[in-house]
């Protein structure tokens, strides 16, 4: 059977904490780290990890212990919710706590910090199980991938997949495989992408570790979408949305991309009520502003022109408060390619001005180069409908039945920051 | 306050050149230090971060260690002296010490991104055996931070975590499998990485990276090869020296009198230049 409790002793090398607090954190905050208060916390944080990690017995737990105190007092409520959630434990102890603070600290981009946060804990906390040990390598494989330090996170995937399966632990297999299938997703392997995610899959959703399967079904969606397998994609979505009920944000993300997936399959009424049904909610606006953007065009697609003008002017009205200006970019190249479907080549032109406009001040190349290249008096067709089979059929037509009422005058937008 | 009172040396130890500056700290923190520090040589001591300026700017004495408070008696945040001692002083390690309630009206971030290496925080990491530690550690630091300073220019930025991961740990990172686990990577993944870069193999830059931190340290420091040598998990003396004559072709009293870790990076790029001329 597998150690699942027992305490692992690794060698002092393996877990000595490289790097220091103080030079990650200088060194995020030249990479462009968003800097705020809470960062004292952090940084106060990983230097007493830091040095419970140099010291010895006793002195090493004593200060670990005072560093579980410090990072009680400064984690997040909603970090913590996350880990809780993620990790489904309950109640939260010292070590979701620190957690959370590394997870807090990769949120504002501070990755090194991030990082050292968990290497510095890795070593410092001896009776951390196999299981604990292994969700760090975890969030450090994913903090390795964000740092562009790709082969290195590929690296602990494949020890998380190994220590997983050597010592019975399915939670840390099925992690491995999820990441191995995130980073070939990255390089475009699409095939890759499937037989890894098939196997984290289907040992998380035997095991019932929600997070995971949710991640590899995830992983599942976009291969099948990018192999034009709508009916598999559906599928995959769908599963996404029921395993989301509850949580309201990740829900609607599930939806969005159903609605995403029905309407690059043709099927522009579905999309329509799935779009519609998202924005009636109200929702970060990383997920309002696509919905928004489809909605445009799914009601262009249907000849609906009276939505699209309202798509428009709400898009602009979240710019103003403030939204990211990729998503509001993104948004108004749709709202301009809907226009033009429908059209209208002076509103088309206005929407398209107005996403170039954001995209060169804000790099956005690809979103630049769209807007430029449209021709607002060549309308192009929306895709053909395509057939779906039984799976896809039965997941049209359940998101058709959630098309809400009449839209409201203004859809409700939550400015809060994005999850890890 | 004159200049004269302002600046008062503490003598815990044989009467010598002061290495170790404290400025602003109260009563309970000068003890904290002074008992981190007894027998181990002299504190210079002042009062305000004006007079530690002053001080610094009149002697050209070394400054190993500086210790000084977030904020001091008259208030001024230890910011900008932080930021002047880490441009004027770049060998001088910085440790901050924050006093009790430091959660609520210190500004940590702040006072680590314009240079300190350390923090004793009061109430939690100030007893004598923690500020050894962390002073230690500062001092690591400092020469890891001098010493990538010098080499960041002439190592590809993609090999950097590595030589980060080494000078962070020189006792512990001493040999390739070390170092890849520090990593979290395979070995073969420190080979590929070195590979794709074009340059020197992993056991080779692992070598030369020690090697500048020992050209540092004797350089800097007065410590014996000998002591370097058992600090840095050398083998031992002998080995040192003869990694010293195979790589550098100099003897260690020699590379001291020749700039230290500069005649090491002379050597490393002199060994690139040959590299690139064989391929």
């Amino acid at each position: 059977m597998g150690s699942h409790s027992a305490a692992v002793q690794p060698s002092s090398a393996a877990f000595s904490a490289p790097g220091f607090a103080t030079r990650a954190y200088r060194a995020d905050i030249a990479a462009g780290a968003r800097s705020s208060a809470s960062d004292s916390g952090w940084v106060s944080l990983a230097c007493q990890l830091e040095l419970a990690a140099e010291l010895a017995e006793p002195q090493a737990t004593t200060h670990l212990r005072r560093a579980e105190v410090l990072a009680g007092e400064i984690a997040e409520p909603n970090a913590l919710a996350r880990v809780v959630l993620e990790w489904q434990t309950a109640p939260p102890g010292a070590l979701e706590a620190i957690v959370a603070v590394a997870d807090q600290a990769e949120l504002s981009h501070a990755f090194r910090l991030a990082a050292h946060v968990l290497d510095s804990l890795a070593a410092a906390n001896r009776s951390l199980t196999a299981l604990e040990r292994g969700r760090i390598v975890a969030r450090r494989a994913r903090i390795a991938h964000k740092l562009g330090e790709v082969e290195q996170a590929l690296d602990r995937y494949m020890q998380l997949l190994r220590f997983g399966r050597d010592e019975q632990i399915p939670e840390l297999e099925a992690r491995g495989w999820a990441g191995r299938a995130i980073l070939a997703q990255v390089r475009g392997n699409y095939p890759e992408v499937r037989r890894c995610a098939r196997r984290a899959a289907r040992l998380a959703d035997k095991n019932g570790l929600i997070k995971i399967s949710r991640d590899a079904h995830h992983s599942l969606m976009i291969a099948a979408a990018m192999a034009g397998e709508f009916d598999d994609a559906l599928a995959h979505g769908w599963h996404l949305y029921n395993t989301s009920l509850g949580d309201a944000t990740n829900q609607a993300d599930a939806l969005l991309n159903v609605a995403q997936l029905l309407l690059d399959s043709g099927h522009a009424a579905e999309a329509r009520a799935g779009f519609a049904a998202v924005v009636s909610r109200p929702v970060p606006a990383r997920i309002m502003l696509p919905a928004l953007g489809g909605l445009a065009m799914a009601n262009a697609a249907l000849g609906e022109e009276r939505v699209v003008f309202w798509v428009a002017s709400e898009v602009a009205r979240i710019e103003e408060a403030g939204a990211s200006s990729f998503a509001v970019a993104s948004a108004r190249l749709e709202c301009a390619m809907a226009f033009v479907g429908l059209h209208r080549p002076a509103p088309a032109a206005q929407q398209a001005r107005a996403a170039l406009r954001l995209a060169r001040a804000g790099g956005f190349h690809e979103v630049a180069y769209k807007a430029e290249s449209l021709d607002v008096s060549m309308p192009v067709g929306a895709p053909a409908r395509g057939p779906l089979g039984p799976r896809g059929a039965a997941v049209a037509l359940n998101v058709e039945q959630l098309e809400p009422g009449p839209m409201p005058v203004h859809v409700a937008v939550e400015f809060s920051s994005s999850e890890v | 306050m004159s200049g004269a009172r302002a600046s008062q040396a503490v003598t815990t130890g044989p009467s010598a050149a002061a290495n170790v500056l404290v400025a602003g700290l109260d009563r309970y923190q000068l003890a904290s230090i002074a008992g981190a520090f007894r027998n181990c040589g002299a504190i210079r001591t002042v009062q305000s971060f004006e007079d530690l300026r002053r001080s610094l700017r009149e002697s050209s004495n070394t400054v190993e260690i500086v210790v000084l408070a977030a904020r001091d008696q008259y208030g001024e945040s230890a910011r900008r002296t932080i930021r002047e001692l880490a441009q004027e002083r770049p060998r001088a390690a910085i440790v901050v010490y924050c006093h009790i309630g430091w959660q609520r009206d210190t500004d940590v971030r702040t006072l680590a991104v314009n240079g300190a290496h350390q923090f004793i925080f009061a109430g939690m990491n100030d007893d004598i055996i923690a500020v050894r530690a962390v002073v230690e550690s500062a001092k690591r630091q400092c020469a890891a931070e001098c010493v990538m300073q010098l080499l960041a220019p002439v190592v590809p930025a993609t090999l950097h975590p590595m030589l980060e991961a080494a000078l962070a740990r020189p006792d512990g990172i001493t040999e390739l499998s070390a170092l890849a686990a520090s990593l979290g990577v395979h070995r073969k993944t420190l080979f590929n990485i070195c590979k794709r870069a074009g340059f020197l193999g992993p056991a080779e830059l692992l070598a030369w990276v020690r090697l500048m931190l020992v050209g540092y340290l004797l350089e800097t420091t007065g410590c014996t090869v000998e002591r370097i040598a058992i600090d840095l998990s050398y083998p031992s003396p002998t080995a040192l020296r003869n990694a010293f004559r195979r790589y550098i072709g100099l003897r260690a009293s020699q590379v001291r009198a020749c700039g230290g870790a500069r005649a090491v990076l002379e050597a490393l790029c002199r060994r690139m230049r040959s590299c690139r001329q064989i391929h």
